[in-house]
């Protein structure tokens, strides 16, 4: 019973421990059962628990906040942030698809004396069906594995050799019928590290690095960017060591923001802005109560400056970078 | 700045290294180590072992082994963690700042005895 109930207290801890440590402290917490016996034990094994939780649970869950300070752990939450990017749930690609519609349309609708624009619906019906269908199928072309890298490199014996990679000189990721291969550029030779999939490393988690693979143009980008990143990063000006966190987070993000999120986002706004135009110079629609007089053509574009309709516009944008 | 992990050194680390100093141990012996060697005074709960487990790894004072099965009872497997060079010389400038600190406190006649 008492098991039960610290298994179920285990659950209070954030994902990553629990994934990495939960059996562990349930085994702890199983041998200390075992071996204190009797109600005053009994008694000082809960006391020690609960203080347990009380200092571990706010550390644990704030460890996972402030990682982004360390250089190795800004890497590291950048990509576990590619990963929550590209993992977008229909409900939000939904809602905000939703938020662009009603701050247009508010505008429009409002400033045009209620024009009913039917085309205007239906391309907006039509891009946030294109976002839930596109990228639930370009999800399924890629994965992520979560590595073991005890420090900030990844070792391995090659023929008698010693093979050393350090995480800030991945360059390229595949995964092939050898298992999960990383590529690192060292002095300018490119070496490999093969892990099978079912590696132990590749199970357990110290310190790691989320890897995405197979997403088209990903690695590509991503390589490019590194090999800038290490050129500026051997900069020795003043002042750029302290930046050097924000530099890399802000560096290995950018390729997953650039292809996942701006390129779909660029044309939902492009889509939108377009038929705004199209309405504003008089086109006509496929069908409009009435068309809009000269005086109300003038106004719609400055409608479009107001500040509801310019949050609603903006927040999605700021939502993308929100996972930093 | 970026705070450099595990500096200072806090007490709880400093257990566990000088608990690994000399063997290979998993959770459970590691507790009971600290437990011992402390007289009772800290025993170490699951949380902030394993916390402090995990920040040591990443920091490279200790590396984790590959899981293998208790001595004790053959069908429960456990993880094993020793101390690595950098772990042992980390505890060493602890442990002397340490003595640094009780010979500064005996000749300003704060502490005194045959300690250290």
């Amino acid at each position: 019973m008492s098991e039960k109930i610290y298994a179920w207290l285990l659950k209070l801890y954030p994902r990553p421990f629990r994934k990495e440590y939960a059996a562990a402290a349930l085994q702890l917490f199983r041998d200390r059962n075992r071996v204190e016996r009797g109600p005053l034990a009994r008694v000082r094994l809960w006391v020690d628990i609960l203080m347990d939780l009380a200092l571990s649970l706010p550390r644990e869950h704030w460890r996972r906040d402030s990682d982004w300070t360390e250089v190795e752990g800004a890497f590291h939450l950048s990509e576990e942030a590619v990963c929550r990017l590209a993992k977008r749930d229909l409900v939000h690609s939904l809602l905000i698809s939703l938020f662009i519609a009603l701050g247009m349309t508010a505008g429009w609708l409002g400033n045009a004396n209620r024009v009913w624009l039917f085309s205007v619906y239906l391309s907006f019906a039509m891009i946030a069906i294109w976002r839930l269908v596109w990228i639930p199928r370009n999800e399924r072309r890629w994965r992520a594995y979560r590595l073991i890298v005890g420090t900030d490199r990844l070792q391995q014996m090659q023929h008698g050799n010693d093979v050393t990679i350090f995480k800030n000189q991945i360059i390229k990721i595949n995964e092939d019928q050898y298992g999960l291969r990383i590529f690192g550029l060292r002095e300018g030779s490119q070496t490999a590290i093969t892990f099978p999939l079912d590696h132990h490393r590749i199970r357990q988690t110290a310190s790691s690095i989320w890897i995405p693979v197979g997403l088209a143009g990903y690695e590509q980008a991503r390589a490019k960017i590194f090999g800038w990143t290490n050129r500026i990063g051997t900069l020795r000006a003043p002042g750029f060591q302290d930046m050097k966190p924000v530099f890399f987070c802000a560096a290995s993000l950018l390729p997953a923001v650039l292809l996942v999120h701006l390129t779909s986002w660029l044309l939902v706004i492009v889509a939108a802005y377009y038929g705004l135009v199209l309405f504003a110079v008089g086109a006509d629609f496929s069908r409009p109560l009435r068309r809009p007089s000269a005086h109300e053509q003038r106004h719609l574009l400055r409608s479009c400056c107001n500040l509801p309709f310019l949050v609603l516009l903006i927040l999605p944008m700021i939502r993308i970078f929100l996972p930093l | 700045m970026p705070r450099r992990k595990l500096d200072p050194l806090p007490t709880v680390a400093f257990h566990i290294l000088l608990a690994l100093a000399n063997d290979e141990l998993h959770g459970y012996a590691i507790m009971r180590g600290v437990e011992e060697q402390t007289e009772g005074r800290m025993r170490l709960g699951p949380g902030t072992l394993y916390g402090s487990l995990k920040t040591m790894l990443e920091a490279g004072l200790i590396e984790e082994l590959d899981e293998r099965p208790d001595e004790e009872n053959s069908t429960e497997r456990r993880r094993y963690y020793r101390l690595t060079a950098a772990g042992r010389k980390r505890a060493q400038l602890e442990a002397e700042k340490l003595v640094d600190l009780v010979r500064l406190a005996r000749t300003k006649r704060i502490l005194r005895g045959l300690h250290v």
